[in-house]
């Protein structure tokens, strides 16, 4: 049996005893084979010395199993790590950000307390996953829809916890956004509602967020500072109809007005969907391609060299041949007639680009019908999915795939100049690096007002590849960095070397966490290392 | 001079001299005739013994001389009390809540950082109002709209910290700001959401940065002295048009009942 760092072998066996009292013998796992469940199959670390591994996991049903879980470690200081289902494997799966942690493994707290279609939302506990709660919607046939994530077996509270998202209108697929409402039990074993659940019988939990005095919420998502038990979260209510539309733009030069356009359209709600980015240019061929027709030997010959030095070359290139440079795919969720008014609108703004062209998309009534469903990107319309996984998955033409990837993900401004800056850097970035140079880069529009770019840095089980990786990523962070861009998330390989690029004042806020940390978990159990937050006696390990 | 409770008449004197050295003499009041300019003149205890009154203010203009008020209130045990414009009568004005707390009067730092109408954003220090606010965005010709609340002379950040509403597709204040400054009570200066990395590019286009989101922590609170706040801004829409409907029954149907739809 593993041990966890600095615990005697004597007070662990006692403490798993006491946790096997707790919530039953059979939910506490200890042999070799049970814990390597826990493994990160992504880890940057695989087969090496540093990977991030658990010592045994516990798994409490109900917040009392929870907080007697929590009051044990303490007894005998024990580092737990809470997961609610730990399948986010670009991020870090189930596996602890100290090695040697307890995982508290909170699939069994899988239950769906309410879903209320009257006021569009549900409260849920943390096992519960995107698919669970997609069906139980689905039997009762209500008419609400969920912001499902890109593979749909993650639970939305472990999600809107690590701030991800999805693709329905902006506070939607902002997960943290879209929740209201927590449990929490605290690491000294306290249980606390926050928001509206303060109040003893409360009849708006869900209903409105920041409920009196201080909005804590906050301070429990990518941290530290407590086990969520419950969240409530804002439901789409269905649709009445969906449409999709391609503006496509002649030069490269366009890619700022397009964004300022899009920027408008979506600030003002005219388009309430993700956009989607492109360009049906560099697509052919790149690794943006979508499956169009191949370049031919022009083309293909401008390719070759970094698109930053042939901007006028191509642009000439897709005038003469009539091809958009850059596209910008909205989507609409509304009734019928007002995404038709609203995709005429929004071609109307974008006519203010000479040669802007336009492609009408998807339109659908609502809910789609089976055959629709087939051929749609199913997160879209709120179906949770596994499809994600066939990207890249063992194929004929891809017989030896990676073994998986950490996502590098900076914030970069919601500008066409920061896009034309970001590829410029990032380009040099990686031949500096010796990674592969991308034609040209596309941000994601997950967030209103900002973009975001997210570059999978394979995983492999070669250790000397992984660690050429890992200080890769890391001076990509750097990089990142000295031109004013933040990762909005990051595996917890990484995360201390990105929260030290959140360095003002000398890192007054990572400091501001670390006097929180001591004063609601004193003795440091809960997620040590999460997010680069450490209880002061491991504060050595931060590098 | 007033005093505040606790404090011994030496120590307070100690501070406000202190104060008047890091702000300027003319910026620290002490006179009852000032004082009570702070007072809530709205106040349910009104010409009673509980009625909230300070012992004197001090208005700084700057985040060093926040930062230096803060620490000389630590120094002498000084309680201050924050307000941006003070300004919202109904929900306490400028007095403080322990009465004798020193009003630490932020109306001076009334600069408008950035208004940008490329990504409909604002940076704005506490003093600005949603006037100032307004006839700066007016000035410049830019295209963008702000979410005033009824009075607008208050404050953007003081209402947005007391997660005040307005009228627009923003009107939840708390919700659409984006990036504080804040002092703490130990004097130090922090920045929350993408601010906290130097040279940011992006402190008004994401939130929630990276690690925990604090900024909910500082709203209806007395965790810190926030000192700039990034506000979402609406682009200026197309047009604007509104409608009422009226049911016809008291009670809910399980079908919608029948409706009237006004122009």
């Amino acid at each position: 049996m593993k041990v966890p760092p600095g615990v005697s072998a004597g007070d662990f066996g006692e403490a798993i005893k006491q946790f096997e009292e707790a919530v039953g013998k059979e939910w506490v796992f200890t042999s070799d084979e049970d814990v390597a469940m826990y493994r990160d199959a992504y880890s940057p670390f695989w087969g090496e010395a540093e990977e991030l591994v658990a010592s045994a996991a516990v798994a409490p049903d109900g917040v009392e199993q929870v907080q007697k879980i929590v009051r044990i470690a303490n007894r005998y200081k024990i580092p737990i790590y809470p997961v609610s289902t730990g399948k986010n494997l670009g991020y870090g799966g189930s596996a602890p950000a100290y090695s040697g942690s307890v995982v508290l493994d909170l699939k069994r707290m899988n239950r769906i307390l309410e879903v209320n279609e009257h006021n569009a939302f549900a409260l849920v506990e943390p096992g519960v996953s995107y698919f669970d709660l997609y069906r139980y919607i689905q039997e009762k046939g209500l008419k609400l829809w969920v912001d499902v994530p890109d593979p749909g077996w993650g639970s939305p509270i472990g999600n809107s916890l690590d701030r991800g998202g999805g693709y329905l209108t902006a506070m939607y697929r902002n997960h943290f956004d879209s929740h209201c409402g927590m449990e929490v039990v605290l690491a000294n074993g306290e249980l606390m509602r926050t928001g509206m659940g303060a109040l003893l019988g409360s009849k708006t939990w869900q209903q409105y967020k920041s409920g009196f005095g201080p909005w804590i919420d906050g301070m429990f998502s990518q941290s530290n500072f407590g086990v969520v038990t419950k969240m409530g979260f804002w439901l789409l209510p269905q649709p009445d109809a969906y449409l999709s539309g391609t503006v496509m733009v002649p030069k490269h030069q366009d890619l700022i007005p397009l964004i300022d356009i899009l920027n408008w359209l979506e600030n003002t709600n005219c388009t309430t969907g993700m956009p989607f980015l492109g360009s049906p240019l560099l697509s052919r061929g790149g690794p943006l391609s979508a499956g169009g027709p191949a370049p031919d030997a022009e083309l293909t010959a401008l390719l070759a060299k970094p698109v930053g030095d042939t901007l006028q070359e191509l642009d000439q290139y897709a005038q003469k041949k009539g091809i958009g440079f850059f596209s910008c795919t909205l989507s609409f969720y509304g009734a019928a007639a007002a995404n038709a008014a609203n995709w005429e609108f929004a071609k109307e703004k974008f006519s203010a680009i000479p040669g802007a062209k336009f492609v009408d998309g998807e339109s659908y009534k609502l809910p789609l019908n089976a055959e629709q469903r087939e051929k749609v990107n199913v997160p879209q319309f709120g179906i949770p999915s596994l499809r994600m996984f066939s990207i890249g998955a063992r194929s004929e033409t891809n017989p030896t795939p990676g073994n998986g990837h950490v996502w590098f993900s900076p914030i970069i401004p919601r500008t066409g100049e920061a896009i034309f800056e970001a590829n410029r850097v990032f380009t040099e970035a990686a031949k500096e690096l010796n990674l592969p140079v991308p034609t040209f880069s596309l941000p994601t529009c997950y967030w209103e007002r900002g973009f975001i770019y997210l570059f999978g840095f394979p995983i492999t089980h070669d250790i000397e590849t992984n660690k050429k990786n890992r200080a890769s990523f890391k001076r990509l962070v750097q990089i990142a960095a000295e031109h004013g861009w933040g990762e909005y998330r990051t595996a917890p390989a990484h995360q201390a070397s990105v929260m030290d690029t959140y360095s003002f004042n000398n890192h007054a806020l990572l400091r501001f966490h670390e006097t929180v940390k001591e004063a609601v978990d004193p003795n440091g159990i809960l997620s040590a290392g999460r997010y680069g937050i450490w209880p002061k006696h491991l504060r050595e390990n931060k590098a | 001079m007033r005093v505040p409770p606790g404090v011994s008449p030496a120590d307070f004197a100690a501070a406000i001299k202190q104060f008047e050295t890091v702000v300027g003499k003319e910026w620290v009041f002490t006179s009852d005739e000032d004082v009570d300019l702070y007072r809530d003149s709205f106040s349910p205890f009104w010409h009673e013994a509980e009625d909230s009154v300070p012992s004197a203010a001090v208005a700084p203009d700057g985040v060093e001389q926040v930062q230096a008020v803060v620490k000389i209130a630590n120094t002498y045990k000084i309680p201050l009390w924050t307000i941006s414009t003070g300004k919202n009568l109904a929900y306490w004005g400028a007095a403080p809540r322990l009465s004798g707390s020193v009003v630490l009067d932020l109306t001076c730092m009334n600069r408008i950082l950035e208004v940008n109408d490329q990504n409909h954003f604002a940076l704005v220090e506490p003093g600005v109002s949603y006037f100032d606010l307004y006839i700066y965005i007016q000035e410049h010709k830019l295209k963008v709209w702000i979410d005033p609340l009824d009075p607008g002379w208050g404050s953007p950040v003081g209402n947005s910290l007391e997660r005040g509403g307005g009228r627009t597709p923003l009107r939840d204040h708390f919700a659409n700001h984006c990036g504080m400054e804040v002092v703490l009570p130990d004097g130090e200066v922090m920045r929350t959401g993408m601010g906290a990395m130097p040279g940011s590019k992006t402190w008004q286009q994401y939130r929630y940065g990276f690690g925990p989101y604090v900024d909910g922590m500082f709203s209806q609170s007395n965790f810190g002295v926030v000192t700039k706040l990034g506000i979402w801004l609406l682009p200026e829409p197309e047009a604007y048009r509104d409608g009422t409907v009226m049911a016809a029954r008291h009670e809910r149907k399980h079908e919608w009942a029948a409706t009237t739809v006004l122009p």
